[in-house]
């Protein structure tokens, strides 16, 4: 192999590995929470990676373009995901049936979090996907409400918009749970 | 729907504030998604309005706890598998035998066809199955001019077949 091939190939290495290093951890949390299996995010973060390194034409490395794009595809992805396992799961319901319910594994401290918590992500859960990704990328990875436009094509009022009525909704859910517990 | 006027505001002195336009900005306020002096009007709005601080509460509340929602999984590993990994490293190096790898039954049938049409016409070429024209002056001789076994029918006689 020539010296110029090598190099190129050591160049390409370099970019792969800064670009999986800046976003793997990023983007594996907010699969997660949409797809809430961390298996399942694993593919959806992997397919997004695969997706960047076969459509980007543009040099690869870690930028706001680059994010907002990955954003956008892991978001696509774990749409498609749900839309597929909902099928899937549609077909099983009557094999479930009179099954016994089973609980997920414990994952450790890290994954344990308050009542309080848990139930505002069960109310998270039940907002529609786009006021998900809205509340997900505000509030678990702070990104601004530009940086929010870029990814998910609207313009920023808009995003402040759905935000604004995301959260009312989740407050109501919450203080409905809330009355409901003994 | 109860209104101020907010005399004391800093920049916008006198202007007319309602609290569902408060309230329309509150998770804003709270993200500091607003410049300066917009948060000086809804903070100050906030300091008289009662209806609006029990809205703000609830807005806070909310967010605190998908803020320690957001907490969860954070101090685990948040990296892809190894063989994830190693699947991403071979589409970033080598596109061409991902592609290979990711079309496996489209690229299995299109080498199976490729076979198959070799094959073919390779056949064709050696010509294996057909029947060549016996060469000429060749004679090739049917039956053998016996009687059939058992039978008083006359011998069938010998044909002869030449170019």
């Amino acid at each position: 192999m020539s010296k110029a091939r090598k190099a190129l190939r050591r160049e390409k290495l370099a970019a792969f590995e800064s670009l999986v290093s800046a976003y793997e951890g990023p983007l594996l949390r907010y699969a997660s929470t949409i797809v809430h299996d961390p298996d399942a995010a694993q593919d959806v973060v992997q397919n997004t990676f695969l997706r960047l390194f076969r459509r980007w034409k543009e040099e690869l490395k870690p930028s706001p373009r680059v994010s907002s794009w990955l954003y956008r595809v892991a978001h696509n992805c774990a749409v498609d995901y749900l839309r597929k396992e909902s099928r899937r799961r549609d077909l099983h319901t009557r094999q479930a049936e009179g099954q016994p319910d089973s609980f997920p594994p414990d994952r450790g401290e890290a994954f344990r979090i308050s009542e309080g918590a848990e139930r505002a992500v069960e109310a998270l859960g039940r907002l529609s996907l786009r006021e998900q990704q809205l509340v997900i990328l505000k509030v678990y990875d702070e990104k601004s409400y530009r940086e929010i436009s870029e990814i998910s094509g609207l313009t920023v009022s808009n995003v402040g918009y759905i935000l604004h009525h995301a959260m009312k909704k989740m407050a109501s859910m919450l203080k409905e749970t809330k009355e409901t517990q003994p | 729907m109860s209104e101020h006027r907010d005399n004391n505001g800093p920049r916008d002195a006198g202007r007319l504030l309602k609290c569902g336009d408060i309230r329309g900005v509150l998770f804003d306020y709270m993200t500091r998604e607003l410049g300066p002096s917009r948060s000086e009007l809804v903070r100050e709005h906030l300091r008289r309005c009662v209806e609006c601080q029990r809205e703000a509460a609830e807005i806070r509340e909310t967010l605190d706890l998908l803020q320690a929602a957001s907490q969860r999984g954070k101090g685990a590993a948040g990296v892809l598998s190894e063989d994830r990994r190693r699947r991403l490293a071979r589409a970033c190096m080598h596109p061409v035998l991902d592609w290979v790898y990711e079309h496996h039954v489209l690229v299995s049938v299109l080498v199976a066809a490729l076979v198959i049409a070799v094959s073919f016409a390779r056949l064709l070429r050696t010509r294996l199955w057909s029947i060549d024209p016996p060469p000429p002056g060749f004679t090739v001789t049917i039956g053998e001019g016996k009687r059939p076994a058992g039978t008083n029918a006359p011998p069938v006689p010998a044909r002869q077949v030449s170019d």
